[in-house]
């Protein structure tokens, strides 16, 4: 313990700690919009997005994150203008924007003599690696989220329940769709410096998948995701101090045990209401 | 005389289709209508023209009082996404506190689905989805309330309660208009009917 102790006494550990914890609570809550609107699709652009972004980073040393920021929002943009598909999701054309990535990123890798190796370290991520201006930058989108779900949480709840009810009662839908798609973008470009592309869902989708098992409403949704994750979050970094384990591997399993109980739980409980 | 709804000689569709040419009607404050008419003459179309989802291509939609209408469609959603029926009748308040737990409560009483109140939407039956999405209706207070063919997922009792349940909101305050395509519906509730008729490709 003591050795946690000194530990988060060291810079890079006390920033991880920080952002592990904003990033815990207030990215599920994201999760629920990616979930709700069928986003699952858009995510692999955008992880293909920080790898395009991991390239021309390392070409021009400039900084990973505002670079895959800026790039992933552009995405979104594009997508958004391509337009839905007949059957009125995003995923063609966030499929087509993501083969679209992958080969400026091998091309941009090929021209500028970076090898794609070097860039694939993005695919891990780490929350060491975080810097001070990361910090601000997961602070400032933490507390825009937050912002944007409390003073919009009505609105968006039509949304999520009906696009056309809540047309029918003057809800800007497609402007919400396209603020929704943004922060999206922002938190997946977030997440994967802090955990990486293959465990982004660990933080974003699975708290939200097993809190919506014993969900009592759409707030109780938010509040339950949020809660899963902060405490995945801290128990899996404080665990992967303590046994000198990889944070995102740590947490990755502690997310899907949590996912198991909860679909347990589940369970049990549709059990004792048939038995009642 | 109130009238809440003018549509001046409306056309509209979708692109190149036009579903729906030169239509008029006037809603006043207490008219309860039925509109009739086979699949795709334009009931729906026009739904979606007076609640502005679509805009006419030709004509005027007015309300001479204000833009205030809820709207209960055909098949409420089903997702197993967690919203209850509480937050499912509160969407369209913006009343807060003890204000707000009063109207939920009336509008969710009204439609005899108090019971409801705390279970969670897509667990309901189709029936009581009906209810509910007629309760948020209510509580949203709207003077005009459109109903998109209300009875059609429900089976025979559900769909005659439903029946009893609209003749209980249609007030001389509220007007109401409902899509049907259900005789006993027309039949019982005895409303006044406009009839819309399926436009063939050459008009």
């Amino acid at each position: 313990m003591n050795r946690v102790i000194m530990l988060l006494s060291l810079k890079p550990i006390l920033y991880g700690l920080i952002g592990m914890l904003i990033s815990g609570t207030v990215f599920p809550i994201c999760g629920v919009i990616i979930v709700r609107n069928n986003l699952m699709p858009m995510r692999y652009m955008l992880m293909h997005g920080v790898i395009l972004g991991g390239i021309i980073s390392v070409s021009f040393s400039l900084p990973l994150l505002p670079i895959t920021i800026i790039l992933n929002i552009l995405l979104v943009l594009l997508m958004v203008k391509m337009g839905k598909g007949k059957d009125g999701s995003l995923g063609s054309s966030s499929t087509a924007m993501m083969v679209f990535t992958m080969a400026l990123a091998s091309l941009f890798s090929h021209v500028s003599g970076v090898p794609a190796k070097d860039t694939l370290e993005v695919l891990w991520g780490s929350p060491f690696a975080l810097t001070l201006s990361d910090l601000y930058i997961l602070f400032f989108l933490a507390v825009m989220t937050l912002i944007y779900i409390t003073l919009f949480f009505r609105p968006l709840s039509m949304i999520f329940f009906d696009k056309e009810v809540a047309m029918s009662m003057g809800v800007k839908v497609e402007l919400h769709n396209t603020l929704m798609l943004l922060m999206t973008a922002l938190v997946v470009s977030v997440s994967m410096k802090m955990v990486g592309a293959l465990l982004i869902d660990t933080l974003v989708i699975l708290p939200v998948i097993g809190a919506g098992k014993r969900a009592k409403g759409l707030k109780d949704l938010f509040v339950r995701s949020s809660l899963t994750g902060f405490i995945l979050s801290l128990s899996g970094y404080f665990i992967s101090l303590y046994f000198n384990l990889p944070t995102s591997g740590v947490l990755a399993l502690l997310s899907v045990g949590a996912y198991v109980l909860e679909s347990l739980a589940e369970k049990i409980s549709n059990r004792r209401i048939k038995n009642a | 005389m109130f009238p809440l709804l003018c549509l001046d000689n409306v056309t509209a569709g979708y692109g190149e289709k036009i579903v729906i040419k030169d239509f008029s009607l006037t809603v006043n404050k207490g008219d309860h209508i039925l509109l009739l008419g086979p699949n795709g003459s334009g009931k729906t179309t026009l739904f979606r023209l007076i609640l502005g989802i679509i805009p006419p291509l030709k004509g005027k939609v007015e309300y001479p009082m204000g833009r205030s209408v809820s709207y209960a469609r055909q098949d409420p959603p089903s997702s197993p996404f967690p919203i209850s029926v509480e937050e499912v009748v509160e969407m369209g308040l913006w009343k807060s506190g003890r204000e707000r737990e009063k109207t939920i409560n009336e509008a969710l009483e009204m439609t005899d689905a108090l019971h409801l109140k705390k279970r969670l939407f897509h667990s309901l039956s189709g029936g009581e989805r009906q209810r509910v999405s007629l309760s948020r209706c209510l509580a949203q207070n709207s003077p005009l309330i459109l109903l998109d063919e209300p009875s059609s997922f429900l089976d025979r009792e559900s769909r005659d309660s439903f029946i009893s349940l609209m003749e209980k909101v249609a007030t001389p305050e509220r007007a109401i208009i409902a899509i049907t395509h259900d005789s006993t519906v027309i039949d019982r509730l005895g409303w006044k009917e406009v009839a819309l008729e399926r436009r063939r490709d050459d008009e």
